[in-house]
């Protein structure tokens, strides 16, 4: 297996009136063919925008992505026309986002929102096009996909939009699926569902999955790599295992401890991180997580910390004391 | 589909018996007796004078002396069975007639700014959301605030006054029918037509642009693109489709204040409309007239609004299937 994907050194930046916002600040990773990596995050961390910055689709103003390189399939995406850009979207690289109730265009049928695809990527008839999207509805697992072609968005529940969204997503057999908090307004049982769907059919396309969450529970189910942002930068990266295991980051280690358990006595607290996430228009100049961090000395807020590891390992961390963590046991106070 | 359109039919029933009373009873309101007035106009012309029994007998023939609820029964029953509402007073053409004759003419006029309209406010809206807050949509914005903010009738001086002065041309005094003589038609009925126009294209544009602006930044639009769907696509079906729903809607209730205008218009341009009708047979105390063009407005008003809800439910969906 090859890679896929390497992004390199990403920017993108946003005027607010409060002044420039790195939502991501110089954020590198590279995904292998068919391997599916989870980016984890708080809200606003910058997890949605590096995937829209991808794709190219920010919107500008007040938008802007203002560096790095993103190789993919050995060509620099960032270089691209747009019209090289646009026959990669919803073709090489597709893309399922966060609101099914609103992500599909409520006055065209379900049929044109599949057919367009196809026979805009893949130069399809008409009626071949057609006969495309009954096989796609029924491999999204939707009955009776011939006579709901001719439906509207609306006489669908959320949790059928959202198989029609994966539906138009794998339309063109793309080598790059980016999944966008794909399953966070869905019921949990239907978030379950949508998932193993996601999962298996990227296994048999052999397509590489990003998932974009803050569901912790979905990364260590899915994920074979994980990515953890905070405030526009990856500051840990490892296996799922490694991660859930070992998390050397106090952000990541205060991340797991927050998840909610059945094999923890319920008179207990649950571990909190204290304060809220950073303004990313008045960073700190050193860590970031400095003003949040129980474990934060001079160094740290003096230096940000390199994404490494000390002992050359590829679980790597932004945090000059990673390497004294040892394995997470749940930090808990009592009440 | 039917039964859409049935249910809003029926809701015309009660708005046109509420706006029937409303003309009837500003008509009885109105100071000034209408026998004296036709006495006292023939008796000046005639250089005699009248007596009581005279306008008795005028009252009893023009059924002035029945109550008002008999009246109104009696109005509302011929505006059903084809009469409208009798005569007209001063030339005794019967009002179906005039009708006719007349509502045609405002149609035409109503017809082609709408159309006029629909073909330029909605690629400029468009045009001017796509370009937004660069100059092309400055420039845009500016034509349209002065459309909305300058009278119709204050334009239309302008003009004749321009036309006769500057180029020494006017519009031809005289009105032609469309299948008569169509190059004569439209030379007098273009220019009423521009100018209700630019105010209405105006207020198209606005919402156009408006609505386009709000419809670039949802979600369903980013799913397109992230398709790789060019502008062209994004706009022309993904966009402007729902745009329309809002244009559709508020440009109809626009149409009222059209309306308004296309009356004052058809008096400065000498169009033979109800709106030039109205006005003279208002100036002559002529009421059955007044009352039954009135009634015929709002009727005309009506048809549009059910117009405007059957082309809604065909560009939204969520309207047709519930």
């Amino acid at each position: 297996m090859g890679t896929l994907l390497e992004v390199r050194d990403l920017r993108t930046e946003f005027n607010s009136e409060g002044g420039i916002v790195k939502a991501v600040d110089g954020v590198s990773y590279d995904l292998q063919e068919g391997e599916t990596l989870g980016l984890v995050g708080e809200s606003g961390c910058g997890k949605s925008v590096s995937a829209l910055s991808l794709l190219r689709l920010i919107p500008n103003p007040p938008g802007r992505i203002v560096g790095g390189e993103v190789i993919f399939e050995d060509q620099d995406l960032m270089k691209l026309s747009e019209r090289q850009m646009r026959s990669i979207r919803g073709n090489k690289i597709a893309m399922i986002f966060q609101e099914p109730m609103t992500s599909l265009n409520p006055v065209l049928t379900i049929g044109r929102q599949l057919t367009e695809t196809v026979e805009l990527h893949m130069g399809y008839s008409p009626e071949a096009a057609v006969r495309r999207s009954v096989e796609l509805l029924e491999m999204v697992g939707i009955p009776d996909a011939r006579s709901r072609l001719s439906n509207y968005p609306h006489q669908f529940s959320g949790g059928m939009r959202q198989r029609v969204m994966i539906a138009i997503a794998l339309s063109c057999s793309p080598r790059l699926l980016l999944a966008d908090e794909a399953t966070t307004a869905l019921d949990v049982t239907i978030q379950a569902q949508i998932l193993e769907l996601i999962k298996n059919l990227s296994t048999e396309l052999g397509t590489a999955v990003i998932i974009i969450t803050h569901n912790l529970g979905v990364v260590a189910r899915y994920a074979d790599r994980v990515n953890v942002m905070y405030a526009g930068k990856i500051i840990e990266r490892g296996t799922a295992d490694e991660i859930y295991e070992t998390p050397k980051h106090p952000y990541t280690r205060g991340l797991l401890g927050s998840v909610p358990r059945l094999d923890v006595d319920r008179e207990d607290r649950l571990a909190s991180i204290e304060g809220m996430p950073p303004d990313l228009d008045r960073l700190p100049p050193g860590c970031s997580f400095v003003p949040r961090c129980p474990h934060a000395d001079d160094h740290c807020r003096a230096e940000m910390p390199p994404l490494s590891s000390k002992d050359g390992t590829e679980h790597v961390y932004a945090c000059w004391k990673g390497h004294e963590f040892g394995p997470l046991e749940l930090v808990q106070t009592k009440a | 589909m039917q039964k859409y359109i049935a249910r809003r039919v029926l809701l015309f029933i009660p708005t046109l018996i509420l706006a029937s009373i409303l003309i009837f009873g500003i008509l009885r309101i109105l100071p000034g007796d209408v026998a004296l007035a036709i006495l006292g106009q023939e008796a000046a012309e005639g250089g005699g004078g009248y007596t009581e029994t005279q306008i008795r007998e005028l009252r009893a023939e023009l059924g002035l002396d029945d109550p008002l609820p008999i009246q109104y029964v009696k109005w509302a029953w011929s505006m059903v069975n084809g009469e409208f509402g009798g005569e007209s007073i001063r030339s005794t053409e019967p009002l179906s007639s005039i009708i006719a004759r007349r509502l045609p003419v405002t149609l035409q006029l109503t017809v082609y700014t709408v159309l006029l309209s629909i073909i330029v406010a909605v690629p400029l809206g468009v045009f001017s959301a796509l370009y937004q807050d660069k100059w092309p949509d400055y420039v845009l914005r500016m034509g349209a605030i002065l459309g909305q903010s300058m009278p119709n009738f204050w334009i239309a001086l302008l003009l004749l006054l321009f036309m006769v002065t500057q180029i020494g041309w006017s519009p031809p005094l005289g009105y032609s029918n469309i299948w008569v003589d169509p190059f004569h038609h439209l030379q007098i009925m273009i220019w009423p037509a521009l100018i209700l126009a630019w105010r209405f294209s105006a207020y198209m544009t606005r919402i156009t642009r408006s609505g386009m602006l709000e419809v670039l930044a949802q979600d369903y639009v980013r799913t397109a693109k992230a398709k790789g769907l060019g502008q062209g696509l994004v706009v022309r079906r993904h966009s402007l489709p729902n745009v329309l729903i809002p244009v559709i809607t508020l440009g109809g209730l626009e149409v009222s204040t059209l309306l308004g205008g296309t009356v004052i218009l058809e008096n400065l341009f000498g169009i033979p409309g109800l709106g030039q009708e109205i006005v003279q047979a208002s100036v002559g105390r002529d009421f059955p007239v007044v009352q039954s063009l009135a009634m015929m407005l709002v009727f005309f008003m009506l048809g549009l609004n059910l117009v405007v809800d059957i082309a809604y439910s065909y560009v939204d969906p969520r309207v047709r299937y519930s």
